[in-house]
């Protein structure tokens, strides 16, 4: 896929790689809010947001396991609870962390 | 008198007691005696003397002779009452009873053997019912356990097709994996090996995503969720791209495979081309399962707006009895030792009854199985496909704006359409993209649903109240099929799931650049 790259699809690519540590605070940032095993619905809508940016952005990017553990959290996120969120998240802040 | 008064002879007292009355006449029958309680049967104007027969109206056309039991009269006073005619040498006693009783019980009985009746009745009805609802039970009984059996099947079909490429994934993955933590050799053929691991990989997983696709599409259909979505599309290079992906399989298997078309290169038909190349890649992937010797062969027609394809092969063939089961869902031959969910066929029947088509199969034993269907696909006219086949040139010209709000996006949006010619105008948020239009008409765009100000759908009823008919199409990371009905609901041309391909993009634009010109045409 690479191959077919122009330098300035080259050149976006390195940037969206780029903003992964800012992606990854971003989820921290919503766990830390979460990990005290509340979530309000207010809550879960702002991490649903994050991870809907998120989902359609790296599956632009090609990051389609990103794209997929994003969806997957999203599926889940009316009916899991903090305890259950939070390693998921952690799971895809790992997946980001890989790829940056 | 020459006899003994009756009355006298059975004592007047005993007669009332047993409700007892009488009438004596000769043998003209003419009344020679009554009994004084004849009164109280509403006989009151029995004289001696007069006719029995012109005063007792039970009494006429009978002789003095007669000898009869009446059970049930109806005496004037309204009693029912017996009469014996009793006839001695000289004279016809005529003794009356009172039978109110024996009316009422008879009566009782009547309506305890009416009683009777209907309740046999309804006994009958009942078990009429209890039959008919046990022979139902039956037959639901026999469709639970044919639908266990067929989810047992399904089951252990799915779990067979899903281990068989998880297993390749996991077994060529610890390879590369393997090769990665020894990097010793670095020479080309390890290189070539690992690509071809990764190849393998990605074979499977594109397997896997077949199989969840056929199950979502099962359940969407079951719910009627599947929607046609009707382009315009060349029907030739549709079949091409479809023997292209069964080549490899039919090669493998050293089958023949032939596509043998009776269509014009450049016929262009108004079609949902991603649900016939679905029907079609099922069809030929079944006849080249079930096959392994000898060949497979796909004919298509188009005549009158029609068009018609046949799918045969030198398989084992089907049953008969087999025939009538193969379209339930999760059916599949017993001893064929060919995996698969079952589904294939009968989702291919639903997609191709969506189309307005039915899905005939006949097939002989040890001979082969034949396929075929008949689905409208209204041609273009050929002013109408050179504009199709034009239209990339139009492309350039076509002013687009996208809103995105998310800057990653946008950009990547941008430059790959700028790369095939298309220059994009970009917003950040519904509003923007509102203001936008006001001051500058653009023929396409494209447009995210989350977007903070005014979000995709706000923006969508925006322009449907302002009549506004610029062709939108909707990029969302939402596959809930709800914000697709929503969209399209409120008037959206067209609803991508990212990540969004720029060339369906570049497809859609083509067919807007067509509808546009064939307006302008009119």
């Amino acid at each position: 896929m690479s191959q077919a790259d122009s330098p300035q699809i080259k050149a976006l690519k390195e940037r969206y790689r780029a903003s992964f540590p800012e992606k990854i605070e971003l989820l921290r940032q919503q766990c830390e809010t979460i990990a005290d095993g509340q979530i309000c619905s207010k809550q879960r809508l702002q991490v649903n947001e994050e991870l809907h940016k998120l989902a359609g952005s790296s599956g632009m990017y090609g990051y389609h396991e990103i794209n997929t553990s994003c969806r997957e959290i999203m599926a889940e996120i009316d009916v899991s609870d903090a305890a259950a969120l939070v390693p998921k998240i952690t799971g895809l802040m790992l997946l980001l962390e890989r790829h940056s | 008198m020459l006899e003994a008064n009756l009355q006298q002879r059975i004592n007047a007292q005993l007669l009332d007691k047993l409700q007892l009355a009488y009438i004596c006449v000769d043998s003209s029958m003419t009344v020679v005696e009554v009994s004084d309680n004849l009164s109280s049967y509403g006989y009151n104007d029995i004289v001696i003397g007069a006719n029995v027969e012109e005063c007792v109206d039970f009494m006429f056309g009978f002789d003095a002779q007669t000898q009869l039991d009446l059970p049930m009269v109806q005496s004037p006073s309204g009693i029912t009452i017996s009469v014996s005619l009793l006839p001695s040498d000289r004279l016809l006693t005529v003794l009356i009873s009172n039978a109110s009783n024996q009316a009422d019980q008879r009566q009782l009985l009547q309506q305890k053997a009416n009683e009777n009746e209907l309740l046999v009745e309804r006994q009958e009805k009942l078990l009429t019912q209890l039959e008919q609802a046990s022979e139902q039970l039956e037959s639901k009984n026999e469709q639970l356990e044919e639908a266990s059996r067929l989810q047992t099947s399904f089951l252990s079909g799915v779990s067979h097709e899903f281990r068989t490429p998880l297993t390749s994934i996991i077994g060529y993955t610890n390879l590369v994996e393997q090769s990665l933590q020894c990097p010793t050799d670095k020479t080309g053929s390890d290189i070539q090996q690992k690509a071809d691991h990764l190849r393998a990989v990605q074979r499977s997983s594109r397997h896997l995503l077949s199989l969840v696709e056929n199950l979502l599409d099962h359940g969407k259909l079951d719910s009627d969720e599947i929607m046609l979505r009707p382009k315009t599309t060349n029907l030739v290079e549709l079949f091409q791209d479809v023997e292209l992906l069964l080549k490899p399989l039919s090669d493998a298997k050293h089958i023949e495979l032939t596509i043998n078309l009776d269509i014009d290169d450049s016929t262009i038909v108004v079609i949902d081309d991603s649900r016939l190349r679905q029907c079609l890649i099922n069809l030929l992937g079944n006849a080249v399962k079930f096959t392994d010797h000898g060949s497979v062969s796909l004919t298509a027609d188009l005549s009158g707006d029609f068009l018609s394809i046949k799918v045969a092969d030198t398989g084992p063939g089907i049953s008969d009895e087999d025939l009538q089961k193969i379209r339930l869902p999760f059916w599949q031959a017993a001893d064929t030792g060919k995996a698969g969910t079952g589904l294939g066929l009968t989702i291919t029947e639903r997609i191709i009854e969506l189309m307005g088509g039915e899905l005939e199969v006949s097939s002989v034993l040890s001979e082969g199985t034949q396929v075929s269907f008949q689905i409208p696909a209204p041609m273009l006219m050929d002013q109408e496909c050179a504009k199709v086949l034009n239209s990339k040139q139009s492309l350039a010209d076509m002013t687009v704006l996208l809103a995105e709000d998310d800057h990653d996006i946008a950009a990547l949006m941008v430059v790959m359409m700028a790369e095939r010619g298309v220059h994009l105008t970009h917003v950040e948020n519904g509003a923007l993209a509102l203001e936008a239009m006001q001051s500058t008409t653009f023929d396409f765009v494209l447009m995210d649903i989350h977007m903070p100000v005014m979000t995709g759908y706000e923006t969508l009823a925006a322009l449907q109240q302002a009549n506004n008919s610029t062709p939108v199409v909707i990029m969302s990371a939402s596959t809930v099929e709800a914000g697709r009905m929503k969209a399209e609901s409120l008037g959206c041309y067209d609803y991508l799931i990212k990540p969004v391909d720029v060339d369906d993009v570049i497809e859609i634009m083509n067919h807007v650049a067509l509808d546009k010109d064939a307006d302008h045409t009119c």
